[in-house]
């Protein structure tokens, strides 16, 4: 699963996203990308079952590109125990995903079949979400 | 030479956010048009004639821009510099046309097209492209439409990059010479498996073992 190799910081304040996506918005590497429709956070677990999702449909073939990096801790108070007494540990990593932010990109196969294996994706996500073709893929516009 | 589509402009005297606003509603888009002969020109374009060049893939060739300025005409050969789309809608919200001279050289971003099949995607290779587009420096006249690069040598674990284009009479490459274009990578399939048959069992003892290096750390 993804997360950072060291941090600064154990605990951090949890991001909120706001606005749109202003970068990462566009299919760069591959021909066929996933992009989110709302803001949230996707954490390493559901990148990870997404990726799996995606790899397995294509079988062989084809390379994904991962766009999100889960870097922003999330803690935890275990259960029963009373308020206070400091900040709770930290139990998974999060991406903060802003409207319009390509997830995932996928090169090398067929265009139904990366809709699918990124409709299969898109199902291990917590947020609504769209394909997109690459801009300038042989004359290829994007498109929903 | 590439062929020039027409598009009706209109000078636009508001500017500023709330004037852009205004004019999206209207069913036109703010767009801007500058060279070194026409100085710096703030237009408005029908967002309908825009997106139709687009849907006709000829956003990457010349554009003759039909100005009125108050009952005059004039026209100017364009070539589109920048865009600017929603990230989420989609829809077009600003674009930069740039006048070019019919004699100077001007630089500009040419697409590449991957011609013929590489005989490595046969051997079980996937094709992976490069650079979409190639920045290039040539005269109005010798523009070409798009940069057909062969494949059909590509086999296995091979790449082609800007270095290995041929020579085209007029027009000089401005990407770097290692500027990938295409390259045959063998698929990663079988690591792949294997990650997963390892992943699984590991999985909690690697967020152990994390949150243990992070104790230590804070230590």
């Amino acid at each position: 699963m993804l997360m950072p190799k060291r941090v600064k910081h154990r605990k951090q304040h949890l991001i909120r996203p706001k606005g749109k996506a202003n970068r990462g918005n566009e299919v760069t590497f591959g021909e066929f990308g996933l992009q989110a429709q709302e803001a949230g956070w996707i954490n390493s677990r559901q990148i990870e079952a997404a990726r799996v999702a995606m790899t397995r449909y294509i079988k062989r073939g084809g390379k994904v590109w991962i766009r999100i990096f889960p870097d922003n801790p999330v803690t935890a108070k275990p259960a029963e125990t009373r308020m206070g007494k400091g900040k709770g540990a930290p139990e998974f990593w999060v991406a903060p995903i802003k409207p319009g932010r390509i997830l995932f990109e996928l090169a090398g196969v067929p265009e139904d079949t990366a809709r699918e294996a990124m409709r299969l994706a898109s199902h291990k996500l917590p947020l609504q979400t769209k394909f997109l073709k690459a801009v300038g893929m042989e004359g290829e516009a994007d498109e929903s | 030479m590439v062929e020039a589509v027409k598009l009706r402009a209109e000078i636009r005297e508001d500017i500023g956010k709330a004037a852009a606003r205004r004019i999206r509603r209207e069913g036109f888009i703010p767009a801007v048009l500058y060279g070194r002969e026409v100085g710096n020109v703030s237009m408005k374009v029908r967002v309908k004639d825009v997106e139709k060049i687009f849907d006709n893939a000829a956003d990457r060739g010349l554009i003759k821009i039909l100005l009125q300025e108050n009952g005059k005409k004039e026209e100017y050969i364009t070539l589109i510099r920048e865009v600017q789309r929603d990230p989420v809608k989609r829809n077009l919200l600003h674009v930069d046309f740039y006048q070019i001279s019919l004699k100077e050289k001007f630089q500009t971003q040419i697409p590449v097209h991957l011609v013929g099949e590489a005989p490595g995607v046969r051997e079980g290779g996937v094709l992976q492209y490069g650079a979409r587009f190639i920045e290039v420096e040539c005269r109005l006249a010798d523009l070409p439409e798009v940069i057909n690069v062969d494949i059909s040598k590509l086999g296995l674990g091979d790449k082609i990059t800007v270095a290995d284009l041929p020579e085209t009479p007029g027009v000089e490459f401005l990407s770097e010479p290692e500027t990938l274009l295409a390259s045959v990578v063998v698929p990663r399939m079988v690591t792949e498996v294997e990650e997963e048959a390892e992943e699984v069992p590991g999985e909690g003892t690697e967020e152990e073992q994390t949150e243990a290096s992070e104790e230590k750390e804070e230590e």
